[in-house]
């Protein structure tokens, strides 16, 4: 999960600065696992019985004191999410109480509970943005997927609220069995509605207990190769041709000469951490090693040894030395939740990336990908 | 010359940023990054009352020529006058 996302250049230079002291500049805050949707691939969602035999909710309060912690040592950016973080009690006092602070608050959320209410006082103290998960673009494939068979309807209004107060959503989108059929129908709503949407074709593994067994939760590694094609063609139109042949290229040319060394691929961990709503840091929601209670220390003991343990970490040399490494989307996370190490190599990534290479050479030959 | 309360500025990574608190993102959900200089004029902004005592105060502190300062102070006091970050 990336609170980072749309960086201007000013912001990707202060962010690189946090990277190179590895300051906590981003954050992101699960203020719950409770949603009022039951959706198929989710990894997070519990409940209430669930919940209260895990780990009771933090009180807004609680979070207030760890997200002041987090700003005395550089926080800027934090992500409230969830569960369905507008069904967190108190949600409003802390959102403002944040926005008083000085930090650039985004959200993100299911946009099914977005109300006249929700909409008015998010417009007179703007987040930084609201994150939308689109999962279908018809009542149907809510309701396939989130078991919601009002959920199309109730987004679109709640869309329609955000944007009646001037209020800054982009849509995300992640492809799976039950929802890659809406795929162009998707594409059309945003466009409709002048809101940037991002799509993800993978899905992590489940990390915790829930949804373990369920094998539809996420797209074969061909057809996430196929739908990663899709993505991009969508995004680059009439350019995607010269994009295959670049990347093919790239690839042809590609030569391994980066230092083997430890620490993550992106910024979890180093400039970014990920809070669990029982109060465990971890450097990314899909990894869970180490987990630290910010509760049970504060939150600068608790960074501290999280940048110390990340810092130390390996991932896969077979991954470092491989020379697909250069179209492999893995990371610090997907090793750790489909292998169950960070070290391992996962193998759902090698073959989805195997697959969009023969797609590529496909699109270079002119050759029908479907 | 006055601070809108609603702007604070911040250290982030070694670096000063202006951001807005509460309501005034509403006219400016962004941030501004400021040299030593700007930091300096913004902690001692209450302490004159238009933009000539901000370039007395700069050039008594900074190793600057008063055309060079006068152009510089004028032109950050004038921008973040447009955004409603201070008044005078």
């Amino acid at each position: 999960m990336n609170p980072l996302n749309y960086l201007n250049p000013m912001e990707q230079q202060l962010c690189n600065r946090a990277d190179l002291k590895q300051i906590p500049i981003a954050g992101n805050i699960e203020l719950l696992p409770l949603c009022n949707m039951d959706c198929k691939m989710c990894f997070a969602k519990m409940t209430r019985d669930e919940m209260e035999r895990h780990a009771p909710m933090h009180s807004w309060k609680e979070w207030l004191s760890v997200a002041e912690q987090a700003k005395d040592m550089g926080m800027l950016f934090l992500l409230l999410t969830g569960g369905e973080p507008f069904l967190y009690p108190d949600f409003k006092k802390l959102y403002l109480s944040l926005k008083d602070m000085g930090i650039f608050v985004s959200i993100n959320s299911n946009g099914t509970l977005i109300t006249e209410e929700i909409a008015k006082y998010l417009s007179e103290n703007p987040p930084r943005r609201i994150n939308i998960t689109l999962y279908g673009a018809s009542d149907a494939t809510y309701q396939k997927l989130c078991g919601n068979p009002h959920g199309f309807t109730q987004v679109m209004r709640g869309v329609e609220l955000l944007k009646k107060y001037h209020i800054d959503v982009k849509f995300n989108c992640s492809l799976t069995p039950y929802n890659k059929h809406d795929f162009n129908a998707i594409c059309n709503v945003s466009e409709k509605l002048d809101i940037p949407i991002e799509f993800g074709y993978y899905m992590f593994p489940p990390v915790r207990e829930n949804n373990i067994g369920n094998e539809k939760y996420r797209l074969t590694p061909q057809e996430a190769a196929l739908m990663r094609v899709k993505i991009q063609k969508y995004q680059m139109k009439d350019e995607f041709t010269d994009y295959a042949d670049y990347s093919l290229a790239q690839y042809h040319a590609y030569e391994q000469k980066d230092v083997y060394v430890p620490g993550f691929t992106c910024r979890s961990g180093n400039s970014v951490f990920w809070i669990n709503y029982d109060g465990t840091m971890s450097a990314c929601s899909f990894t869970q090693n180490p987990l630290i209670s910010v509760f049970e220390n504060d939150f600068s003991t608790a960074w501290t040894q999280l940048v110390d343990t990340i810092s130390h970490t390996y991932l896969s040399k077979k991954c470092h030395e491989c020379k697909k490494r250069i179209l492999c989307g893995r990371c610090a996370a997907a090793a750790e939740s489909e292998t169950g190490n960070v070290s391992g190599v996962p193998d759902y990534y090698c073959q989805l990336t195997d697959a969009y290479l023969q797609y590529l050479y496909k699109i270079k030959k002119g050759e029908p990908i479907e | 010359m006055k601070i809108n309360p609603n702007f604070i500025i911040r250290d982030i990574a070694g670096e000063l940023v202006i951001v807005p608190t509460g309501t005034a993102a509403q006219h400016f959900n962004g941030m501004i990054t400021v040299n030593s200089v700007a930091g300096f004029m913004w902690e001692h902004m209450a302490e004159c009352s238009g933009p000539d005592e901000m370039i007395d105060l700069v050039t008594s502190e900074f190793e600057v020529d008063q055309e060079t300062a006068k152009k510089d102070v004028t032109e950050f006091l004038t921008s973040l006058k447009k955004i409603g970050m201070i008044d005078f």
